[in-house]
């Protein structure tokens, strides 16, 4: 910081980012209320809990080795070049610039924002396990989707020189694909194998609708990752930088606010698209759903989630009809996926965050088509296969993949599911009986006293 | 002498670096925190199990669960 201008930008930069990590907790909080909602009374505080420690676990294995994997694999390895060894080297975890150092204070904010994206992709899967998954399994499971699928994907696809840019045309500002679909195709592996709560069909194989044990708080929780979200876009993008620091194509001297990708965009463009993305979602959803709160809210964010990877450049209406397409995708699919599949998705993360990801993807694909997917000479240009492709390795390859294999892993050694007997009698239920009955032991003894 | 490398602040801040005590420890640092991790998810599974069976042992008899059927 050597230049008053050079001071300025780099606080701003900082602090902007690390305004960003405080509104993006909310997310978590979001999720575990949603969770704890939707699960049944005699499994809240299991269900607290195994989100709740997604936050020590992602964190510590994203600074052993999870932010190493962004840095050192953009070209694949193998497919655009070999493993960027000299960037990857600081931001490994014994690089002194991961600490308090005074000739780097960007790198922990940068770190944290990426991080914050880590806990979401897990918490995304947390809450279609709800009530049947061991903890220890999970939290393994969440650190290789936080700390390891996700975080190479963003290597791949959304880091301005990932191989998926380059050859691809890859376009996914705000993460419809490198947050959303592969976290929920994550999940979507996971319950192939870990199969559904006990009563969730019935003999004949027809869904039953295990209502959650408290809407209101669903609801609540809703609306908190809502306003998680606003942090989770404004850190998806660079807040301002010159045209000689991207070092691309853009000639002059106006200096602008960019995507992940250093593509031109602004604070206004993504504030309406925002808006009107959560708009649209929430308005066909409620259609579909006829009036469901759970649909309605989830549909909202769906809308955000299907828009998110043109949102950088959308038109506000554009915005908004795109997320009428996500919410009933998400609903849609939800649905026939569990009828036909008998998948038991407690929450619907598979569709709000999966489908509707995947199907954000394509829809960019085709609505940005030939528009440059990045600032330097040479790359592919936004266009449908590319796009579709994209969304293929997104879901599919990183996301559904790892998810079954690990969870086959963790069936095999009878890790992954409880006990029948615990899953009947509830994973905490008994205890707070025993509490209760003590509490009542200890009314009825004042009572005598009186 | 400092563990920080740092014993007075008469210096030019263009040429400080890190300031955490111990620097040239990462990679023990790394190692140690990696061996943390890893022990923590074999302690958690197999505290898990032991839970589960003390559960199952209190109240897996069939009255219990029948009980437990008609409670939620």
């Amino acid at each position: 910081m050597d230049t008053q201008l050079n001071a300025i930008t780099t606080i701003f930069t900082e602090f902007y980012y690390w305004v960003t990590i405080p509104l993006m907790f909310l997310i978590h909080v979001g999720f575990c209320m949603y969770e704890v909602g939707a699960s049944r009374r005699r499994n809240h505080l299991h269900t607290l809990m195994k989100n709740s420690m997604i936050i020590p676990l992602v964190t510590i294995t994203f600074f052993f080795f999870g932010w190493w994997l962004y840095w050192a694999l953009p070209n694949g390895p193998f497919i655009t070049g070999g493993i960027l060894w000299e960037d990857a080297a600081a931001n490994a975890a014994n690089s002194p610039t991961m600490g308090t150092n005074l000739d780097d204070r960007i790198t922990g904010v940068f770190w944290a924002a990426f991080l914050l994206f880590s806990w979401t992709a897990a918490s995304i899967v947390s809450g279609a396990v709800i009530e049947r998954i061991n903890s220890g399994a999970f939290w393994v499971l969440a650190v290789v989707i936080g700390s390891g699928a996700w975080i190479i994907d963003a290597s791949w696809g959304w880091h301005p020189n990932g191989w998926m840019v380059q050859i691809l045309g890859y376009h996914d500002a705000y993460a419809s694909g490198v947050i959303h679909a592969i976290a929920g195709g994550f999940a979507l592996g996971v319950l192939c194998v870990l199969g559904p709560r006990l009563g969730k069909f019935a003999a004949d194989g027809t869904p039953r609708n295990i209502l959650p044990h408290n809407p209101w708080m669903v609801a609540v929780g809703l609306f908190i990752i809502y306003t998680g979200f606003w942090g989770f876009y404004v850190a998806c993008n660079i807040p301002i930088i010159s045209p000689a620091e991207i070092d691309g194509v853009i000639v002059g001297t106006t200096w602008t606010a960019t995507t992940i990708y250093l593509t031109p965009t602004s604070l206004s463009a993504i504030t309406f698209n925002f808006l009107m993305s959560l708009s649209g979602g929430m308005l066909v959803a409620f259609a579909v759903s006829k009036g469901d709160a759970f649909w309605t809210y989830s549909g909202g964010l769906a809308g955000i989630i299907c828009a998110s990877a043109g949102n950088d450049l959308y038109h506000p209406i554009q915005a908004m009809f795109v997320g009428c397409i996500g919410a009933f995708v998400a609903y849609k699919m939800h649905h026939f996926v569990e009828r036909r599949f008998k998948i038991d998705d407690a929450v619907g993360a598979v569709a709000v965050h999966g489908y509707a990801g995947f199907a954000g993807l394509v829809i960019a694909g085709f609505l940005l088509w030939g528009h440059p997917a990045g600032a330097y000479e040479g790359y592919a240009s936004i266009n449908p296969l590319g796009q579709f492709l994209g969304a293929i390795i997104m879901f599919g390859v990183l996301g559904f993949l790892p998810g079954w294999i690990v969870a086959k892993i963790l069936h095999g050694f009878g890790l992954l599911r409880i006990p029948r007997e615990i899953d009947i009698i509830g994973l905490d239920f008994q205890d707070m009986q025993m509490e209760r009955a003590a509490e009542r032991e200890v009314r009825e003894a004042k009572q005598n006293l009186v | 002498m400092s563990t920080t490398g740092i014993t007075s602040w008469a210096v030019d801040l263009a040429e400080v670096g890190p300031i955490y005590p111990f620097q040239g420890s990462e990679t023990l640092l790394w190692i140690m925190g990696v061996a943390f991790w890893i022990g923590w998810h074999v302690w958690s599974i197999r505290w898990e199990k032991a839970y589960q069976r003390d559960r199952i042992a209190k109240y897996g008899d069939k009255e219990t669960l029948k009980k437990s059927l008609d409670l939620h």
